[in-house]
């Protein structure tokens, strides 16, 4: 069965400290929601709301129709996987598996029988007999996740589950969740401060900071239309360039001046209103700020810089220059010979350019989302002001696109 | 690197070290511990195969008797029923009473509020703070004809320290004691893996569901370690008992340690005493074995 889960002006207040503030999220039926967030943003403390090991101190928490502000954790029908995996230490991967549906009561044979299908999916069938400390990392990460799905519950609740794994098994187990997921669509609610697992895993991504949903949207959507600074330095790795500019409007025509260049706005992107001029600060992806000799033609502008570091990935190469008393980081095809001191010129395409209020530090500039450039798309000047709520629902592409993406990427 | 290849690098260069020179520095420790400690607990035991008085002639000559003592115990009604008083006390007030309800105390003030955890677990402490001879006194009153038990009872005629004496004692006892209990649960209760409690919780499993399957296993360390320090230390209470009672009315609540006192310093008796002392220390040797199996057998 699959049901939405709903956060209606959820907050959370411990002593004196705000943990989730006027927190309002809807995660869809069968959806697959990455929150992520830096350390202490809120993001586990709002996922322990939802399984009901914390109260919400003001508001409503929905899974399906039903209230359950008041409902116990064990009347939830919720599964949740830990970051610890909190596997039962005294007992074997059998027993573990076979706790929940014990707990509720479940007939023997049934039991043993979902057990085995559940082991058989997860791979564990050999290790039936073997205590939590006589598994890997890996296999223990298999059997917490098992001991979710066999439950079949309403809700997956994942806590970081991935993050004490070595990088190379959290990118198999990364893939595998996502099968998972595509396998038994339960609708679920998975917390992480990676934002290479958000990316690559979610339907839609709800970014948090400081108790505060920062913007729902789907992960090209988020990467390409970040709502304010800190979505746009928080997802993309290497992080976003900030530069203080300047917006200048004469003859109808805005432009930006920043790093000594001036950029005129590209026709489909919209300003809003009250920000035709003055102070703004300039976002630039690494990505998009090229090696002239490497760059597109699309790339109009040209910076002058000094290279400060150069940092080999082998695939390619992020080089860190000095540009107008600005540092900025670019990504660079690998061998490029560049060294540190040199003088660089760097291109820019000006269509790529994100425009942030220089005080609140949210966008304001709505650019046409890559690829989809053509798509006729009503950018209001209102949508910056929306909660971040009405903004997702229509930023939400069409469930099948989701998939396929995601199928393309573990196939 | 297999063993054999590691064979042609010469000796291991990480082994135990061992340097004469540390035993002159540990000298005057080890002096101190054997004429204080090793000497007392070896001539203790000599003592008990012998005839030694506390007063007379024996006191100053007295010989090694070889099984004497041992006979005359097997023969002794006071110390059969004495060794049986011994171990009701111990099993009931300590390892079945203070356990349990030190366990239960642990368990309900971790989840009582605040206000609650404090004044309770402050009270408990009290009880455990107070000297024993005023917990003697207090319990002593307590039970009397007349007491307040008596008048809770509606039998302000009875005396309970007569009617069943063992009983108040074994409360007495438990009531002073069990704060030493609840500290050590609610100890080994906050090491536990909160996640997997929750986990368990998450998962569907009822309240004392959880508690059999769950946090009972994983205390087990902490069982353990609270029955062998709860077994030890009340197999050797006398002060409480013997304010209580003296060991009466007639032998009812005479237990080992009181016996031992009686028959070496009222009785003067001082060799019988001491091989009562050695049984003592045998029942707490037992336990302790008995523990340790329990706690290896299944972890």
């Amino acid at each position: 069965m699959l049901s939405e889960v709903r956060f209606e002006g959820v907050h959370k207040i411990f002593g004196t400290e705000t943990a989730v503030e006027d927190l309002n999220l809807t995660v869809n039926a069968g959806e697959f929601l990455v929150l992520v967030g830096p350390s202490g943003c809120g993001k586990t403390t709002t996922l322990r709301m939802l399984a009901g090991l914390e109260r919400p101190s003001y508001g409503r928490i929905l899974i399906g129709d039903r209230l359950v502000n008041n409902v116990s954790p064990r009347f939830r029908d919720v599964a949740m996987v830990f970051q610890s995996y909190a596997l039962y230490p005294h007992m074997n991967v059998y027993d573990n598996l076979a706790f929940g549906m014990r707990a509720r009561g479940a007939a023997g044979g049934l039991i043993a029988q979902q057990v085995k299908e559940t082991a058989a999916v997860l791979g564990l069938g050999h290790l039936m007999k073997r205590r939590p400390s006589e598994l890997s990392g890996g296999q223990r990460q298999r059997v917490a996740l098992g001991r979710a799905l066999i439950r079949q519950p309403q809700v997956f609740l994942m806590d970081e589950p991935l993050s004490n794994l070595d990088a190379g098994l959290r990118v198999q187990m990364r893939a595998e969740l996502s099968r998972l997921h595509e396998r038994f669509r339960v609708t679920t609610l998975y917390v992480t401060h990676d934002q290479v697992e958000a990316m690559t895993m979610g339907d839609r991504i709800a970014v948090m900071n400081s108790g505060r949903l920062q913007q729902v949207d789907a992960p090209e959507t988020l990467y390409d239309n970040p709502a304010n600074t800190f979505v746009a330095g928080f997802i993309g790795s290497p992080r976003m360039n900030f530069v203080p500019g300047r917006l200048t409007t004469a003859q109808g025509a805005t432009a930006v001046e920043f790093l000594g260049v001036k950029a005129p706005l590209s026709s489909r992107a919209k300003l809003t209103a009250d920000a035709a001029e003055g102070e703004v600060m300039v976002g630039l992806r690494p990505e998009d700020l090229m090696w002239r000799r490497a760059a597109a033609p699309e790339s109009t502008l040209t910076i002058s810089a000094e290279v400060d570091v150069v940092e080999p990935m082998g695939h390619e190469a992020y080089v860190t220059a000095v540009c107008a008393g600005e540092t900025v980081t670019s990504r660079f095809p690998p061998r490029s010979g560049v060294r540190t001191r040199e003088r660089i010129e760097l291109a820019l395409n000006p269509a790529r350019l994100h425009l942030f209020d220089a005080h609140s530090g949210t966008t304001i500039l709505q650019r046409p989302a890559a690829g989809g450039a053509e798509l006729p798309r009503s950018v209001g000047e209102a949508r910056i002001d929306e909660p971040a709520e009405g903004r997702s629902e229509r930023h939400r592409q069409p469930q099948s696109r989701g998939m396929q993406s995601r199928t393309e990427e573990i196939s | 690197m297999s063993l054999a290849v590691a064979a042609g690098l010469g000796p291991r260069l990480d082994r135990e070290r061992f340097q004469w020179s540390s035993l002159l520095m540990l000298s005057p420790a080890l002096a101190l511990l054997g004429v204080l400690f090793v000497f007392p607990v070896l001539y203790a035991g000599y003592l008990g195969f012998t005839n030694l008085a506390l007063v007379g002639s024996r006191s100053r000559d007295y010989e090694f008797t070889g099984l004497d003592n041992i006979t005359r115990m097997l023969g002794d009604y006071v110390f059969i029923k004495s060794s049986w008083l011994t171990i009701i006390f111990v099993v009931g007030s300590a390892i079945v009473g203070q356990t349990v309800l030190g366990m239960a105390l642990a368990i309900l003030l971790r989840n009582a509020l605040v206000s609650v955890r404090v004044v309770i677990g402050s009270i408990v402490i009290v009880a455990w703070v107070l000297p024993e001879i005023t917990v003697a006194l207090v319990w002593y009153a307590f039970s009397q004809a007349g007491g307040t038990l008596s008048i809770l009872l509606r039998q302000t005629d009875t005396n309970f320290l007569v009617t069943v004496p063992m009983l108040i004692v074994s409360l007495a006892n438990l009531w002073r004691n069990v704060a030493f209990s609840m500290l050590v649960f609610s100890a080994g209760l906050r090491n536990l893996p909160t996640e997997v409690l929750e986990a368990a919780e998450v998962e569907g499993a009822s309240a004392w569901r959880r508690y059999r399957l769950v946090v009972l296993p994983l205390l087990k360390p902490t069982i353990v370690t609270n029955l062998l320090l709860v077994t030890i230390l009340n197999l050797s209470e006398f002060t409480l008992i013997y304010a209580m009672t003296q060991g009466g009315p007639g032998i009812e609540t005479m237990t080992l340690p009181l016996y031992v006192y009686q028959e070496a310093f009222v009785f003067h008796q001082l060799g019988y005493g001491t091989a009562i002392s050695l049984v003592l220390v045998l029942i707490g040797a037992v336990f302790s074995l008995l523990f340790v199996r329990a706690s290896r057998s299944q972890v």
